[in-house]
């Protein structure tokens, strides 16, 4: 019925393949033997989402249950959105065609600040009111999950439920429960109420927040004996864990178009800016015959040509060298690609090196993240320059000559002289080329420069620190290119505007759930796209609840300021977050955990079956 | 190492329409690989898998006769290069044949087309004779070096009619090939612009590929 109106309007717009569904292991179940049917939203366009891991394992797992169907949704894009809306096509599932306001549950994934505006226009297009309160009935309901979900509350109003941590187990206690719920007649409220005694579930609405004169939180009250403390589910053994065997092979090439395989989570490093490297914890490792038996699984069922071995450093995977000397022995001969982003600069080997460059050799890319040492030491990125520059020789030996550096702007502490060295550092990165006798010969050689802007997140031992202000961060851009000298150095920077906007996002509380709403309402549906990002919206949106967004960006936090996300529990604790905070401001380091357990409170979410491997 | 050309003639039907050529390319690429079949590979620095479209049909269009040529590096019978292509292609793939090629590409001429229309059957219908008996019929033919006026009269030819409650049915003839193609929207926006209306929906299926003789491209 649907597929004869989109018809009408797929030949009017671009990429109609990503509005069709129908791709090879889309998962097609007959509607009437469901139990539960979930939409699986991503709230950005279909080739960012469909490069999305989390998204691949959890459709897969759920779909391995015959009572439940799970269906892909993303976000459309405006050509596709305005014709929707004109002809009343409702958001619908890919593989069905149904739309999903009629489905049990939708579950959005969080990957980032800017898209929660996407996850309201997603609702509204569905035809489902924004707020939670104003949908009362049990179905649907709607679920979140994902990095973001670390700190929800700008969405408490409009989500039923929050999942913490991996999904893996607790998407399907959430399902189970939902089960007994629609048999038994239960209503949304009792549904919640039950759910929030799941471990891992946060339900905004069962809990009240107390604000003091000051702006900031008094307290985190629970209602109806929700736990006091939420925390984050992770499963304990990798290699139990579901992952599918098979990928959604897309019509139309998407950003990551190949089989990507998780070769761990959670990171050692403790770099002090990095959420990611916080809130995955505890470190796990996949077994390399795991990992060597998913690509060869995956190549066969995708047919594709290239694997990539993610995760948020993967050269510190302790079993990279026998998992390469595994997976090289048939990927070659079946010309099948191994690429290996997020690597390290102080373990990348010439071996490592040898063994990349035999499938391809374009530009490397690594995080020095800042220009000077006291910067260095102060976010714990535990390189030395020494290690820099040796990476950038083995890299310009082996033939690579171009090589990209990835520094932050506005990090805590910073002085002229650090924003300064990222130029300086640069320049000896170009001098050290010209001084190499092997050299790749005949050609020159590029480094360019990508700037971020420093964003405090939570969870993070920088979740104190104010932001820096717009004209701080324009200020140290224009000031750092000024510092270029050679013309083989060029310089990227991140737009400041968007990284302030996620800065307030990140560390928000509900309070900001009244600007969301009105962003989405004047017109932000897609800001993670700078063609449709437009500051003013948000702007207006803040001037019109009368919040200051400097208060969430750029205000000083103290130590025993309650923290919005302060009820939700991530393992790592508040005091180990404080201890390196102090060790920040003193520039000193602390080890990786392969060196020694820092204590940081993350291994207590082990359960007591399982001993936990990083003690 | 042996090198055995082969021509894959298939169909590309229902939502497949949507995925562009280059994207039918890369998706043909990965049914290939999927289907286990000894495939031959450039020999070059950077070797890549052999593939090449005879005249790929256009966004939105339906056809029942495309063709892919690659190579095997072993004789394979026919029936089962078939058998195992269609095990390994997404909905709306699905091979037909597969041969050694007899033709060069440069040898086709012509193209059918069969066309529906949900429109008022009656009304188009007659702005259709008023379209055709213009001597000249100029529209703008978007091309790699840029946009481009002209006269598709002479390379479209009307082979059949019906007109149904509702739905006016056409057989097209259009010039094909790597010199001119004429694709059929070009026509069929025209007849809108007269029929001063856009057609509620439209259906494009290519149903032959034929050289100047009238012979089927094999």
């Amino acid at each position: 019925m649907l597929l004869e109106q989109l018809e009408q309007i797929l030949d009017k717009v671009q990429k109609p393949a990503r509005y069709t569904g129908g791709e090879l292991n889309s998962v097609v179940k007959d509607a009437a033997n469901m139990d539960v049917r979930f939409a699986f939203c991503f709230p950005d366009v279909y080739e960012i989402g469909m490069s999305h891991l989390g998204m691949k394992i959890l459709y897969g797992l759920k779909n391995e249950r015959e009572d439940i169907w799970c269906e892909r949704v993303f976000a459309p894009a405006q050509d596709m959105e305005e014709l929707m809306r004109e002809r009343d096509i409702p958001l619908y599932g890919l593989e069905s065609l149904d739309p999903i306001r009629d489905f049990d549950m939708i579950g959005f994934t969080l990957q980032y600040e800017l898209s929660f505006t996407a996850v309201l226009n997603m609702l509204d297009l569905a035809g489902l009111p924004v707020r939670a309160a104003q949908r009362p009935g049990l179905a649907p309901i709607v679920m979140a999950g994902g990095p973001c979900a670390c700190n929800p509350e700008p969405l408490a109003d409009f989500i039923d439920l929050f999942v913490l941590g991996e999904g893996e187990e607790v998407n399907l206690e959430m399902i189970d429960l939902y089960k007994t719920a629609k048999a038994g007649g239960w209503t949304k409220t009792e549904y919640l109420r039950r759910a929030a005694q799941i471990p891992g579930i946060y339900v905004p609405s069962l809990y009240e927040v107390d604000y003091k004169d000051d702006g900031t939180l008094r307290e985190i009250c629970p209602l109806e004996g929700a736990p006091a403390k939420v925390t984050k589910r992770i499963v304990a053994d990798l290699d139990k864990v579901y992952f599918p065997d098979k990928f959604v092979v897309p019509h139309i090439q998407i950003v990551h178009d190949r089989t990507m395989l998780e070769v761990m989570r959670g990171c050692i490093r403790g770099c002090r800016f990095c959420q990611a490297g916080f809130i995955y914890r505890p470190f796990r490792e996949k077994d390399h015959g795991t990992l060597n038996r998913d690509g060869k699984a995956l190549t066969a069922s995708t047919g594709y040509e290239e694997i990539s071995l993610t995760s948020l450093s993967t050269s510190d995977y302790s079993q990279l060298a026998p998992l390469l000397e595994d997976m090289l022995r048939w990927t070659e001969e079946d010309r099948v690609n191994l690429s290996l982003p997020s690597l390290r600069i102080d373990n990348f080997s010439p071996q490592l090196l040898e063994k990349v460059a035999k499938v391809r050799k374009s530009g490397l890319t690594f995080a020095p993240e800042a220009g000077t040492q006291r910067m260095r030491d102060v976010i714990n990125k535990n390189i030395s320059e020494e290690e820099i520059m040796e990476t950038c020789r083995t890299a310009f030996a082996g033939g690579y000559a171009s090589v990209k550096l990835y520094f932050m702007l506005g990090l805590p502490t910073e002085t002229d002289e650090d924003v300064v060295g990222i130029a300086e550092l640069a320049q000896r990165v170009v001098d050290l080329y010209f001084s190499l006798k092997d050299k790749p010969k005949g050609r020159g050689v590029n480094v360019t420069l990508s700037c971020a802007c420093f964003v405090p997140k939570p969870f993070t031992p920088f979740q104190f620190e104010p932001q820096d202000t717009m004209a701080a961060f324009e200020e140290k851009q224009r000031h750092l290119r000024g510092c270029i000298r050679s013309k083989k150095i060029s310089s990227k920077y991140h737009d400041s505007i968007t990284s302030t906007l996620e800065a307030v996002l990140a560390r928000g509380d509900r309070r900001l759930c009244d600007v969301v709403e009105t962003a989405w309402e004047k017109g932000s549906h897609l800001d993670g796209w700078e063609e449709y990002f437009s500051p003013e919206r948000w702007k207006k949106a803040f001037a019109a609840h009368g919040i200051d967004p400097a208060f969430y960006a750029n205000h000083q936090r103290t130590y025993d300021e309650v923290m919005p996300w302060d009820h939700l529990d991530y393992g790592v604790t508040k005091s180990f977050l404080i201890g390196e905070n102090e060790k920040a401001h003193m520039a000193r380091t602390t080890h990786n955990c392969r060196e020694g357990c820092s204590a940081c409170g993350a291994a207590s979410l082990y359960t007591e079956e399982v001993l936990p491997p990083c003690r | 190492m042996q090198m055995i050309p082969v021509r894959i003639f298939f169909e590309k039907m229902g939502r497949a329409k949507y995925t562009s050529h280059l994207d039918t390319m890369r998706t043909m690429t990965r049914a290939f690989k999927r289907s286990g079949l000894p495939l031959w590979y450039t020999q070059g620095f950077n070797p890549h898998l052999y593939c090449t479209f005879a005249l790929p049909i256009a966004l939105g269009c339906e056809s029942l006769c495309e063709t892919v040529d690659l190579r095997l590096t072993e004789e394979v019978p026919f029936e089962e290069v078939v058998f195992r292509l269609n095990n390994s292609l997404p909905p709306g793939l699905r091979a037909t044949g597969a041969a050694p090629p007899e033709l060069d590409a440069v040898e086709i001429a012509l193209a059918d087309y069969a066309v529906t229309l949900r429109c008022d059957a009656q009304h188009w219908s007659g702005k259709l004779d008023e379209l055709l008996d213009r001597p000249v019929i100029e529209v703008t033919k978007r091309t790699k070096k840029g946009d481009r006026l002209i006269d598709i009269r002479p390379h479209v030819e009307l082979l059949e009619r019906e007109i149904l409650p509702g739905e006016l049915r056409l057989k097209l003839r259009c010039a094909a090939g790597n010199a001119l193609n004429i694709n059929p929207t070009l026509f069929l926006q025209k007849l809108g612009e007269l029929a001063g209306a856009e057609p509620e929906g439209t259906r494009i299926l290519r149903t032959s590929i034929t050289t100047k003789d009238g012979g089927d491209f094999l």
